[in-house]
């Protein structure tokens, strides 16, 4: 909310806040309504003035330019123009040497082509006033010369943009945050006699025209609908629709109002002054003169004034004349009904819609606007009338002509009829008047009890310091009785409901910062095992494996496009949630894989000559389950892409490209490093594209296949023109972490000799080394300590389909010194099961 | 051989003994000295040659004689050693100037990875918290319009509700389901799940259709809920303090102003003094020496029914911030949208 100083004086004394802006605003802020920005209006005008052209003559050395001496009041300066929409005698903006303009531009006295120039007459681009303009900016012949511009435009004043809450729709206008600031400056008494001088002149306005009743008419209002809670309706005949006063304009510019006619900038100044929404008919296009309040019908369609129909449904509220909708309630008027400057006379509502149903509309029709806005948040239930008598008394002008004011009128009355062709009826059904009762919380109290407020607040105010802070903004004491206090809430307050709102206004107004810091009394809580904590420290303890080698970790957004992520989602990706209304497509799908987001980051990283790379993410993807809650499961992976060097540091001299085994290696120490053992390789489905056929196994960490690690597919390592492998992992770190055990038990250290032994073997082909492992290690138990292939070799020095392995073990016993027959026997048990069950030979030299 | 005298063999004695000392003296190395070694001391050696003479002398000079050449070898020997600890240490000097190498060449460091900002954020407001008793809680990040917005005093028919603007699915998947818009889900599903009193923490990932410099679709909060019998708003500024303190230094001083988040009342933004500028004012804080980062207030009635507790017998705070905030102000970071970038140049600065 764009809030003017000079707006503020119709309310208060801004002498204060003139003299000391910033400390004044940082109250309002620490009172909930932050500031957000302060504008100075006449920035940039400094040494701008209106001057008058006396005389325009032509550049002696340049056709397209003009040489113009030009009055400023204090004297006629000689400037060099190149406008061409300038004559003499126009009133014109000058800006003096030493101006620096809005635009940047700084003015200095100068020579062009040989003719001295002494300032600049400016267009409204160059004064920030517009985004384009033709030639220099021509004042009205009434600007007075040698005024400052800034003056003249109104442009002498501050703006500051509120931030304000959807708890204080009280602030949505001038008077709201006068009412805030009077409470700051002590100015209570000085806003009360303002309004008060604003209503009474107001309702003798209006009195007076009630009088006159030169030409009798009556608005016929029928309120069949609940969500109405007060309607009222005037009409104005003979009106002259035209351009607003100069001072209508300005103030609305100021706080960011584009100019439309004068009877819309009325209504748009009194939502602006007062926070009440109001909105002018053109009378004659209302069918019957009636008007009535009603749902509208499914299907009803409505043409708006920002000139698109809408199609209506039945909780739609609608203004009707006795045929069709003309404006949408509280959101926006119809675009048949539009006032124009053909409309002779107006039909002028004030009313109080529902919040709940003017928001639904809103929202359903994505039109926000400055009138749902505030129904939205409440409006002041008592303030509805005078706001009306206010937007009559600025169209048609105090009768004293001595206020603020004065410069509104004559452009809106038809000269010739003057005031006597002016009708005013109004008139309230009883329906209305019922239903207020039942809805409006207006006047209505709150208690609480004193010892409980001082508790909860950790203050320790008395009844009467209480009393004075909530009376300064309004909240009356009604009944005080055994420390239980009941206060009355303004009107213009109605989201104050209970006694913890109220506690709010009290400690917002004695200070957030007079509460003392307390230390907080807690108790223990003595709960079992908190499983969550217990996985996130392992989740920390995972994360700084990876760190340990060398991963960095990455954080992709939980949504890309459909596409991808029927390529990268892998299995899952059938499964795959898609959004209602995504940002766009490339946000349109929650991923059922990490690897995808990865995989981009790793293009990221090539594109800026990144080679050696190693990412690790750790986040939820999302699967649709429909027995769920939400529709939706929700599993933790750990996912990571590595290539480039294994060391990547200058001397190393052993320097090589990452393979699948580092891979592997990482992946099972990580495992390690949070006690997970229960896992297995399993082969992968054929169809995965993602991975390289023959470079690549799943996991499976407990039950079923939940984690794959491989070599990216050798074509999208093509397609993306990778010429280095790259290898992928993604696993369930849910899986990982049910069968982590934590417990570690002490087992003896042998004090004995161990026995170390080489095997070297003649493998056919097929036959896996996990295998071999796990048969040598089961005969070995308990005795095997250590078991490792130390070599690999297929070539001409072995039989066609075999491999040569070498595995090398350590046993060891606890108790005693093991004999080398024991060994000779283990080994000859080894070698016998190995050919038995696999065909396996001992390698011979 | 011919008999020889006792003089004359005394003589030879001293004859090579000096012959020799000299020649110890004259060693320029240590093949030298060792060829010394060999002329006098060794077993073939001039001195050892000597003793063989004693059997041509009368037999009651032997002893002189044997004395004198123990003598004289052990003269030499003392004199060869001192020779040659000389050549050995020389030698051991010159062996390790040999060995030099450069110092200054980088070490071979093994490849070191990095914990993102955002983690390193959370992993320190965890602690901090901790300490404080506070422990992780967790909640679904597809949520239920109920325990996102209803169960928090965010009503349907409430402009609040527009404060965050939220990715929905589609009802045919399931009505009223979306992508949680805050951590505060978390609070209601713990509430509905045990009694008071409760101390947890709940950090992750939400969401809100907003993106551009200053906003992005998914970001990070943490968020701390403490419920008990009695609980003052007092204890939450002094909570606030001791986690300002810890967080971002002990001169850290808090400022509390009024606020709205429907799920509290009373309300409070809290500023923090500004880091870069220890509050005297800079280009970070918008000259006013504060950094606005956490929210918080006193848990509304209206929570505690919607969890089944009566509000008239419990209170509580809860305090919330954006983790993207604290890491960009704690690290410097000038853009959001690199959070989320992963560019390895960006998430290698931050360390383990």
């Amino acid at each position: 909310m764009k809030i003017s100083l000079k707006w503020l004086a119709r309310y208060i004394d801004t002498a204060p806040m003139q003299k000391d802006l910033k400390t004044v605003l940082s109250k309002l802020t620490l009172r909930g309504l932050e500031v957000e920005t302060v504008s100075d209006l006449s920035k940039g005008f400094d040494k701008v003035v209106v001057g008058q052209i006396e005389t325009r003559d032509k550049h002696p050395n340049a056709d397209r330019l003009s040489v113009c001496k030009v009055n400023t009041g204090v004297e006629v300066l000689q400037i060099v123009c190149g406008a061409q929409n300038m004559k003499a005698s126009d009133k014109v903006a000058v800006s003096l040497v030493g101006a620096h303009l809005p635009n940047g531009l700084k003015i200095e006295k100068g020579k062009i082509r040989d003719v001295e120039s002494f300032g600049m007459l400016c267009s409204e681009v160059e004064l920030g006033l517009a985004e384009t303009s033709e030639g220099i900016l021509i004042l009205p012949s009434d600007a007075q010369v040698g005024k400052p511009l800034a003056e003249f435009l109104g442009r002498n004043d501050t703006v500051f943009e509120i931030n304000v809450t959807p708890n204080r729709g009280d602030a949505l206008s001038h008077l709201g945050v006068a009412r805030e600031l009077a409470a700051i400056l002590g100015q209570n008494h000085i806003l009360e006699k303002k309004l008060k001088t604003l209503q009474d002149k107001a309702s003798k306005v209006v009195e007076e025209f009630k009088n006159k009743k030169v030409i009798e008419e009556k608005v016929q209002i029928i309120n069949s609908s609940d969500h109405c809670l007060q309607y009222h309706a005037i009409i104005i005949k003979n009106v002259k629709v035209g351009p607003s006063p100069k001072k209508l304009k300005e103030d609305l510019t100021s706080v960011g109002l584009r100019s439309i006619n004068n009877i819309v900038d009325v209504t748009n100044y009194i939502l602006m002054d007062m926070g009440q929404p109001l909105h002018a008919f053109d009378y004659s296009k209302i069918a019957g003169g009636k008007i009535n309040i009603r749902l509208a019908k499914t299907g009803e369609k409505m043409l708006l004034l920002n000139g698109i129909t809408v199609s209506l449904v039945a909780d739609d509220l609608v203004i009707a004349d006795s045929e069709n909708p003309v404006a949408l309630a509280g959101v926006m008027g119809g675009g048949n009904s539009e006032v124009t400057e053909k409309t002779v006379s107006i039909l002028l509502e004030a009313a109080q819609f529902s919040p709940a149903t003017v928001r639904k509309t809103a929202k359903r029709l994505a039109l926000h606007s400055d009138s749902s806005h505030r129904f939205e948040r409440g409006i002041d239930s008592k303030a509805v009338v005078g706001a009306m008598n206010q937007a009559i008394s600025l169209m048609l002008g105090f009768p004293d002509k001595t206020t603020y004011n004065e410069e509104f009128l004559e452009n809106i009355i038809n000269e010739d009829n003057e005031s006597k062709n002016i009708e005013i009826e109004k008139k309230q059904t009883e329906s209305i008047k019922t239903e207020k009762k039942q809805t409006d919380k207006s006047g209505h109290t709150i208690s609480f009890d004193l010892a409980s407020c001082n508790q909860s607040l950790g203050l320790n105010l008395s009844e009467k310091e209480i009393e004075e802070t909530l009376k300064s903004i309004g909240f009356n004491l009604v009944n005080s009785a055994k420390g239980t206090l009941t206060y009355s809430v303004p009107s213009y307050r109605n989201e104050v409901e209970i006694k913890e709102d109220l506690f709010e206004e009290i400690l917002r107004v004695w200070g957030y910062d007079k509460v003392e810091a307390a230390v907080p009394q807690m108790h223990f809580i003595p709960d079992p095992i908190n499983e969550v904590d217990l996985k996130a420290r392992k989740v920390e303890r995972l994360k700084n494996s990876f760190t340990g080698f060398g991963f960095s970790e990455a954080i992709n957004f939980g949504f890309t496009s459909a596409v991808k992520n029927s390529f990268w989602g892998g299995s899952l990706a059938s499964k795959a949630v898609t959004l209602q209304n995504p940002l766009n497509e490339e946000f349109g799908t929650m991923k059922t894989s990490l690897v995808g987001g990865l995989f981009e980051n790793a293009i990221l990283a090539f594109s800026h000559q990144q080679k050696d790379l190693r990412l690790f993410e750790v986040r939820k993807i999302y699967s649709l389950d429909p027995n769920s809650e939400t529709g939706v499961q929700e599993s933790w992976m750990v996912a990571g892409i590595l290539t480039g060097r294994s060391f990547s540091h200058s001397l190393a001299a052993r320097d090589r490209d990452l393979d699948f085994y580092d891979l592997k290696g990482f992946i099972e120490s990580a495992f390690e490093s949070i006690g997970c053992r229960g896992y297995r390789y399993q082969s992968l489905p054929n169809s995965d594209a993602r991975l390289h056929p023959a470079q690549s196994t799943g996991i499976a960490i407990g039950k079923g296949l939940n984690g794959f690690m491989g070599r990216l597919h050798p074509k999208i390592e093509a397609e993306h023109k990778i010429r280095q492998p790259v290898y992928l992992f993604e696993f369930s770190l849910d899986a990982a972490l049910s069968v982590s055990s934590g417990q570690k038990k002490f087992s003896a250290i042998s004090k004995f000799p161990k026995v170390d032994r080489d095997l070297s073997l003649i493998v056919p082909e097929g036959v896996s080394v996990d295998k071999i492992l796990s048969t040598i290690q089961k005969i070995g138990k308990p005795l095997m300590e250590r078991i490792e292939i130390i070599d690999l070799y297929t070539g001409e020095k072995v039989p066609a389909n075999t491999k040569s392995i070498t595995i090398s073990f350590t046993l060891s016993d606890a108790a005693r010194t093991l004999e080398d027959k024991e060994v000779e026997a283990f080994s000859d048990k080894v070698l016998t099961t190995l050919d038995r069950e696999h065909s396996i030979k001992l390698r011979l030299q | 051989m011919s008999a020889i005298n006792l003089q004359q063999l005394l003589k030879r004695i001293e004859e090579v003994e000096v012959k020799a000392l000299e020649a110890i003296q004259k060693a320029t190395n240590s093949a030298e000295l060792t060829e010394v070694d060999h002329t006098f001391l060794s077993k073939k050696g001039q001195l050892t040659e000597l003793l063989k003479s004693l059997k041509d002398i009368d037999g009651s000079d032997r002893p002189k004689v044997g004395a004198r050449v123990n003598q004289a070898k052990a003269k030499l020997e003392e004199s060869f050693n001192v020779k040659k600890t000389q050549f050995d240490s020389l030698a051991l000097e010159e062996k390790l100037r040999s060995e030099s190498i450069d110092l200054f060449l980088p070490g071979r460091r093994a490849v070191l990875g990095s914990l993102h900002p955002i983690t390193k954020v959370v992993t320190e407001v965890v602690s901090i918290f901790r300490r404080l008793g506070f422990e992780l809680s967790e909640g679904p990040e597809i949520e239920t319009e109920y325990y996102n917005f209803d169960a928090l005093n965010i009503k349907a028919d409430h402009p609040a509700r527009d404060m965050q603007d939220t990715f929905y699915l589609p009802a045919s998947i399931k009505p009223g389901v979306l992508l949680r818009t805050q951590t505060s889900n978390v609070q209601v599903r713990t509430m509905k799940s045990k009694k008071p009193p409760i101390r947890i923490l709940s950090p992750g990932a939400v969401f809100r259709s907003d993106y551009d410099v200053t906003h992005s679709p998914m970001f990070h909060q943490i968020e701390a809920l403490y419920v008990d019998k009695k609980v003052s708003f007092a204890e939450l500024k002094g909570c606030l303090l001791f986690f300002a303190r810890e967080m971002f230094g002990e001169k850290t001083q808090i400022r509390l102003r009024p606020s709205f988040f429907p799920f509290v009342e009373p309300g409070a933004e809290v500023d923090v003094t500004c880091m870069m500028c220890k509050g005297k004012g800079c280009r970070i804080c918008k000259e006013t020496g504060w950094l606005e980062i956490l929210g918080a207030g006193m848990v509304h009635p209206n929570v505690f029914t919607s969890c089944g507790y009566n509000p008239g017998e419990v209170q509580g705070f809860a305090l919330g911030m954006g983790i993207e905030r604290i890491a960009m102000l704690k690290f410097d970071i000038p853009d959001l949208r690199m959070l989320f970038e992963n560019d390895i140049r960006f998430l290698k600065q931050f360390g383990v």
